[in-house]
């Protein structure tokens, strides 16, 4: 096994003291010369006809300095099928919908402004569920499609299939069969810093604009189109990114808060800030789909997956973020999570009236995997066999191509599930706590872990700069938004270049001096810009190796004729001179370059820093900066078959439960929790333990207590009183977390992406602890105490 | 968030000759936890706020023959007292695991009860101890039992002009346990349902009986019925399941987004047969 100085170690996050000590500058804290404060005026209404906008009085108000609504500004589209608009003109389809903005010198002369825009609506029928939308003769939500057609019905038009083998054929051949609907709620993605942006002109109409973004390449090319529809084609946006509390997939798509600011900033020539208060977050922010899914799988008498078939609804809301991806995604477990040969997918995506939705961390990957992992369970049931045997039976392999195309390298989907079964004492406890109401499960995942190509680039660049110091610049087009992604590419560009890693200063967020990259998204960001790093940094040592062909012998000469004045007796030692006019004689650890298999003689080593210097202070001299692209080896999920390798490789993971049901109050104790995870191989330990962590922290909101609650639209939960995430005294149990290393040859390291599978599988796994427990299944989350008391009374009747 | 003055009287005879100017106008403030986010979700707006804070005679713990909380005395200085943590157990728990270190690091025990939601968390077990409460105004003073302090949600019996100054607490006799309990949909929660219960026994028997639960009508309860129904017996199985079902028709709990009603009237139940239990079982281990 390779030996490495920083890989696997408990390095601290660069990020942490400044964030812990609040001197991190986050869009709150930031404040441009001549800045106002945007506030937006949303709908009042599901659906609605807007009749009159009058702005009037909120115009004269002392300290307005603009009111724009979408009749006065020019047409803004937005939105993953463009559906979408910055301002709303003629109706309102949400209650979230924007029909107005103010921009005012401070944030309470705005709220009053917006407060004196008086909107006249005409009430339209609406659509609260995706059946209701789907009806003859229901409301429509979009009367025409982003081309100006007629539409005749609220399907989304972005529709998804998935078939492989024969799953009609494989029902009449099957031994066991289960089937049930599960369906989840909407959930908030719940950032401790809220969204907002500050969007500000040059007298040259070029756009600065600071951004809560994952992707701000994507979204400087979103900008530059808002601006050509604002007559300003050829000018460009520089997005910066301030430090991020959280983004969860917030940050996946550009918003109408964005846009509005950015038009407040051009009517007024000033900076305009919106930053969203809590209460605007949940409710003018895009949650989480709901789906509701039919499952049906099948085996055969030795417990074989024969078939797998879902059918999927998806509440949409009323405009199309690339939210509506996410069935892209939920296509890899319900497709290749186990070996099964027969698949049957489609899911139809629906527009209604209630608020739009959006990605969320896991990709529509937890709404996939909780009907799928719970149904295995009953599957299991009905075949008569043990859970986790089940699932050792019909277990993932390594080097095997799925019915979808995915080349599964490295798999250690076995080694996960033995571990939780380990750490749980499953032999002693599956089945036989029911007298104490005590029961264990447990539900596994595949997710991408080597980059998505969901855009048709998949790539990442990295700039390596070195300076007089030794000091190492690391830029790169990736977001750190609180994941740690500053901490894994740190330990990796220190490793791969040689450098201790306080020598690297990680730069980015500013698409002006950073390279490109897709977007910090779907697990992608270590795995990606630490592969981009590796690759820089061997060109950056070909360099510096170059140099110290040059320079190294002159440097070695001088400190032994030094030794030698300082100690008379001292022998100046035959050196093999010619080895050091050879670059490919060269090595560099800890700041050190050395001759290789030398790197201990004080004398015969030379620091970086000198080298660099020696390198800039000489006629002609030169530097150090390189940079590469990495674009991983994957592919495009083809959209007429639905197949395609779309990550270069793939994280799995099980995750098991203990859990105590309170039969009296129907709570769910969580006693301990395990999460074994195939992450390739660690490459930040303290940051890796945290994803997982907080990933399980957030699955278990997910399972037992988070819910979006809406009536008619409207959310009646937009705060933390009553959307109730976990917190830290939720957390009374002990959460064994452990890493599985298969050292992915595709991998930095042979690393995998950990970012999003932390909460995949924590919620079935939850689930079927709560049926070993009690003997109840739960199909719609959360799984909260009302509901399992219902169950049962339902059961004892 | 419409703007309001705000003044910091350091006498109640400046606060009072304050509001009077006011014309109603003018509210007082305690800790501000609740009121602020009522001003900013504009379910009022005041002129002015009148700070309480730094009229001293109002605030600290002081045990005599009976225990008299300051109505300003902080939430956490409550917690934190090691004579209310052994003597009154039922409300260092409530206090204990009322909202977050943050706010109980503001908020106050009048501010709580002053508030008067239905679900505060120091209302039951100042109803199980039978605390009284001082309201003195220009006007003079008065002291009335906690029972008759609460009319309905954000309702008192206070006048405008007068404050909540004290807290009384006559320490319960020997052979006397107390618990409050609290369900929740998390760690940190308003109150879905909770509940406290004194007891005074000899040997097997229930001497004396009070019980409290909140969140589940307009205001905290007092559950006098059940409690003469269990004065007097020897607390069993069957008694505690007697009294969880006379719990549950006793209480008006409504359907809201944290819970149902349905829900909230079996907690209720639950949890006076939970509170009984280890208020019994307190008393035993002081034995």
């Amino acid at each position: 096994m390779t030996e490495y100085s920083y890989i696997g170690t408990e390095a601290p996050r660069p990020d942490a003291p400044d964030k812990a000590a609040g001197k991190a500058l986050y869009i709150h804290d930031l404040v441009r010369p001549g800045m106002l404060y945007g506030k937006i005026k949303f709908s009042e209404y599901a659906h609605a006809r807007i009749k009159h906008i009058d702005t009037s009085k909120a115009e004269k108000l002392p300290g307005v300095h603009a009111v724009i609504t979408g009749y006065n500004t020019p047409e803004i589209r937005i939105g993953f099928i463009r559906d979408n608009f910055a301002l709303k003109k003629d109706k309102v389809r949400q209650f979230r919908d924007e029909v107005a903005a103010v921009a005012a010198i401070d944030p309470d002369i705005a709220e009053e402004a917006v407060d004196l825009i008086k909107v006249e609506y005409e009430e339209l029928p609406s659509v609260f569920t995706p059946e209701d939308a789907l009806k003859e003769g229901a409301s429509l939500v979009h009367e025409v499609d982003t081309r100006g057609r007629p539409k005749s019905d609220n399907v989304v038009p972005v529709p998804w299939k998935f078939v492989a083998g024969d799953v009609q054929k494989a029902k009449q051949e099957a031994a066991f069969i289960a089937e049930d609907h599960f369906q989840t709620p909407l959930i908030q993605q719940s950032c401790l810093g809220t969204a907002g942006s500050i969007a500000e002109f040059d007298l040259n109409n070029n756009l600065l604009i600071h951004a809560k973004t994952q992707i701000p390449f994507l979204a400087q090319n979103d900008f530059n189109r808002a601006l050509a529809a604002m007559g300003l084609k050829g000018k460009n946006t520089r997005v910066i990114v301030p430090a991020i509390g959280g983004s969860f997939g917030t940050g996946l798509d550009t918003h109408s808060y964005e846009y509005i600011s950015i038009l407040l900033a051009y009517k007024t020539g000033r900076p305009v800030k919106i930053v969203f208060n809590r209460e605007e977050e949940f409710t003018a922010l895009s949650p989480r789909q709901p789906p509701k899914s039919h499952i049906i799988q099948g085996c055969d008498k030795d417990g074989k997956l024969t078939f797998r078939e879902i059918r999927m609804i998806l509440d949409n809301g009323a405009y199309t973020s690339w939210g509506a991806t996410t069935p892209s995604v939920m296509m890899l477990p319900i497709s290749s999570l186990y070996r099964v040969p027969n698949v049957f997918y489609e899911t139809k995506i629906v527009y209604t009236n209630n608020t739009y939705c959006q990605a969320m961390r896991g990709y529509g990957n937890p709404q996939g995997t909780w009907p799928i992992e719970s149904n295995m369970d009953q599957l299991a049931e009905a075949a008569g066999i043990d859970p986790y045997e089940f699932r050792m039976i019909n277990s993932n392999i390594p080097n095997e191509t799925s019915p979808m195309g995915l080349k599964i390298s490295t798999c250690g989907l076995k080694e996960c599930l033995k571990t939780v079964a380990e750490k749980l004492d499953w032999e002693e406890k599956h089945g036989k706590g029911r007298s104490k109401a005590r029961g264990v499960g447990m539900a596994s995942l595949l997710h991408v872990g080597g980059g998505a190509r969901v855009y048709r680039s998949d790539g990442t660049g990295i700039i390596m700069k070195l300076d007089d110091f030794g000091n190492v610049s690391v830029i790169t087009g990736g977001v750190e938004m609180g994941q740690g992604f500053d901490a894994s590419l740190t330990l990796a560009s220190a490793e791969a270049l040689g450098v201790t890693p306080d020598k690297i200063n990680i730069i980015s967020g500013d698409t002006a001096t950073c390279p490109w990259d897709v977007g910090t998204h779907a697990s992608r960001g270590a795995f990606t810009a630490c592969n981009a790093a590796i690759m820089a940094a061997d060109k950056a040592r070909e360099k510096i190796f170059h140099l110290a062909s040059e320079h190294f012998m002159r440097r070695v000469q001088s400190k032994l004729k030094k030794q030698k004045k300082k100690d008379p007796d001292f022998e100046i030692p035959d050196l093999d001179y010619e080895r050091m006019f050879d670059p490919s004689e060269f090595d560099m650890k800890e700041n050190y370059i050395f001759l290789k298999g030398e790197p201990d003689n004080p004398l015969l080593r030379v620091t970086l820093e000198e080298i660099l210097r020696a390198a800039h202070y000489k006629e002609q001299g030169t530097m150090i900066a390189t940079e590469a692209f990495y674009d991983p080896p994957n592919e495009n999920i083809d959209p007429r078959t639905s197949r395609g390798n779309i990550s270069a490789t793939y994280s799995f993971g099980t995750q098991g439960a203990e859990v105590e049901v309170d039969l009296e109050t129907g709570k769910v104790k969580v006693l301990q929790f395990v999460a074994a995870h195939d992450v390739g191989k660690v490459i930040n330990k303290q940051t890796i333990m945290g994803q997982i962590y907080g990933g399980v922290v957030m699955g278990i909101g997910y399972a037992l207590s988070e819910e979006y609650k809406t009536e008619k639209g409207k959310n009646l939960n937009p705060n933390f009183l009553d959307y109730k995430i976990l917190s830290a005294p939720d957390v009374d149990f002990p959460i064994h977390a452990e890493c599985i290393e298969t050292n992915d040859e595709k991998g930095p390291f042979g690393a995998k992406g950990v970012g999003e599978p932390g909460l995949v599988p924590t919620a079935p796994a939850i689930a079927n602890a709560v049926y070993d427990a009690i003997g109840i299944r739960i199909r719609d989350l959360p799984i909260t105490p009302e509901k399992v008391l219902a169950a049962l009374k339902e059961k004892k009747d | 968030m419409k703007k309001f003055d705000y003044f910091q009287p350091e006498t109640l005879k400046d606060a009072y000759s304050l509001i009077e100017k006011s014309n109603g106008s003018y509210i007082y403030i305690a800790g501000g936890t609740d009121l602020i986010a009522n001003i900013k979700n504009r379910l009022i707006q005041p002129d002015a706020l009148i700070s309480l804070r730094r009229i001293k005679e109002i605030s600290g713990i002081t045990q005599n023959k009976d225990l008299t909380l300051g109505s300003m005395t902080l939430l956490r200085d409550i917690e934190k007292d090691s004579h209310i943590g052994q003597n009154y157990p039922a409300l260092a728990q409530a206090v204990k695991i009322l909202a977050t270190p943050q706010i109980r690091n503001v908020a106050t025990i009048g501010g709580n009860l002053c508030n008067s939601a239905p679900s505060a968390d120091c209302a039951p077990p100042l109803l199980v101890l039978e605390a009284s409460v001082t309201l003195e105004g220009p006007g003079g003073q008065r002291s009335i039992a906690i029972e008759d302090f609460f009319m309905g949600p954000g309702q008192t019996c206070m006048n405008m002009s007068e404050i909540l100054t004290r807290i009384r607490i006559t320490p319960p006799g020997e052979n006397t346990g107390m618990a409050f309990l609290k369900v929740g949909r998390v760690s940190t929660d308003i109150a879905i349902v909770n509940a406290a219960a004194c007891l005074t026994m000899e040997k097997n028997v229930c001497r004396k009986c009070r019980l409290s639960v909140g969140a589940v009508a307009p205001v905290p309860l007092r559950l006098r019925s059940v409690e003469k129904m269990i004065e007097g017996q020897e607390i069993s199985p069957e008694l505690l399941n007697r009294a969880g079902k006379m719990v549950e028709e006793e209480v008006k709990p409504i359907t809201d987004v944290r819970s149902t009603s349905g829900y909230r009237r079996i907690m209720s139940g639950v949890l006076i047969k939970r509170a009984i239990e280890e208020a019994i079982r307190r008393m035993e281990q002081n034995k």
